[in-house]
């Protein structure tokens, strides 16, 4: 005697269909949109926080900038010259992770072979270029504005180049050859959309 | 474009409208819409096929050929 399946024992016997290409894209791209929202807000607090905290720039800012924490003075004029000149990097920082945040965005809806798609990935690409050299901007003019008020001949000039922005220039570069390889692949995927 | 596409006269020959001949060979109908009026780069050899299979026709039913005077070879040397 035949017994009839329910219709949720029916379903649940069924095996589950693999996921597609597709479907880890739009998990990604959801993943990566939620980090850049939560490490854009943690990285910009953070910053702001430790110019506001002269502690902080003892043990964080001096080291970043190689300098011994006793040999700095600290003022309000150079917290505040501090964080102006940390907006730049931070700002760029920003820059690029809005690209990463719309571009996920039109990978999320699919659109992934777009000139906007292809767009978001040169900006970004820049951005971490650019980054890479204000970074070493950055830290020589943090060694300046920690010195300022030091007496003569203990100011500092610092000139620094580390792997970070060796790494920082080696991605962006290679974003940006991908990104020049996308604009090839979505003109030949729009050629393509042309086939019926 | 010296090919014409001529799925708008099969349809009315087997009294058919794009929306069944889209759902049967499972492109959209803007697509049919877009073949019908020669408004496409190309045609695949599958979606070919799976026309003809519905409309019951050949391919020579659906495509023709009419060279324009852009499309005249050029003079060949005797």
């Amino acid at each position: 005697m035949m017994q009839a399946m329910s219709p949720s024992a029916s379903a649940e016997s069924l095996p589950k269909p693999s996921p597609t290409p597709m479907d880890r894209v739009r998990r990604i791209a959801e993943l990566m949109r939620g980090m850049v929202l939560v490490g854009g807000t943690l990285f910009t607090i953070a910053t702001l926080a430790m110019w506001a905290t002269p502690e902080w720039i003892r043990l964080g800012v001096s080291q970043q900038v190689g300098l011994e924490p006793g040999s700095i003075t600290i003022t309000p004029a150079v917290q505040f010259y501090g964080a102006l000149i940390s907006l730049v990097p931070l700002g760029l920082g920003i820059f690029g992770m809005v690209q990463v945040w719309f571009l996920f965005g039109e990978y999320a809806q699919g659109r992934i072979f777009t000139a906007i798609a292809s767009r978001r990935l040169r900006r970004l690409a820049w951005s971490l270029i650019a980054a890479a050299a204000t970074q070493v901007v950055a830290r020589t003019l943090h060694g300046l504005v920690l010195t300022m008020n030091n007496p003569p001949g203990k100011k500092m000039l610092v000139l620094s180049v580390s792997s970070n922005d060796y790494s920082f220039l080696i991605f962006g570069v290679l974003l940006l050859g991908i990104a020049w390889v996308m604009v090839e692949a979505t003109r030949l995927a729009q050629e393509n959309a042309e086939f019926v | 474009m010296p090919i014409v596409v001529n799925l708008d006269v099969m349809l009315a020959k087997r009294k058919m409208r794009s929306r069944e001949l889209s759902e049967h060979i499972g492109i959209t109908e803007q697509n049919i819409s877009l073949l019908k009026s020669g408004k496409v780069r190309g045609v695949r050899f599958d979606t070919l096929s799976r026309i003809c299979a519905v409309l019951q026709c050949q391919p020579g039913d659906l495509l023709e050929y009419r060279p324009g005077p852009e499309d005249e070879l050029p003079p060949q040397d005797p």
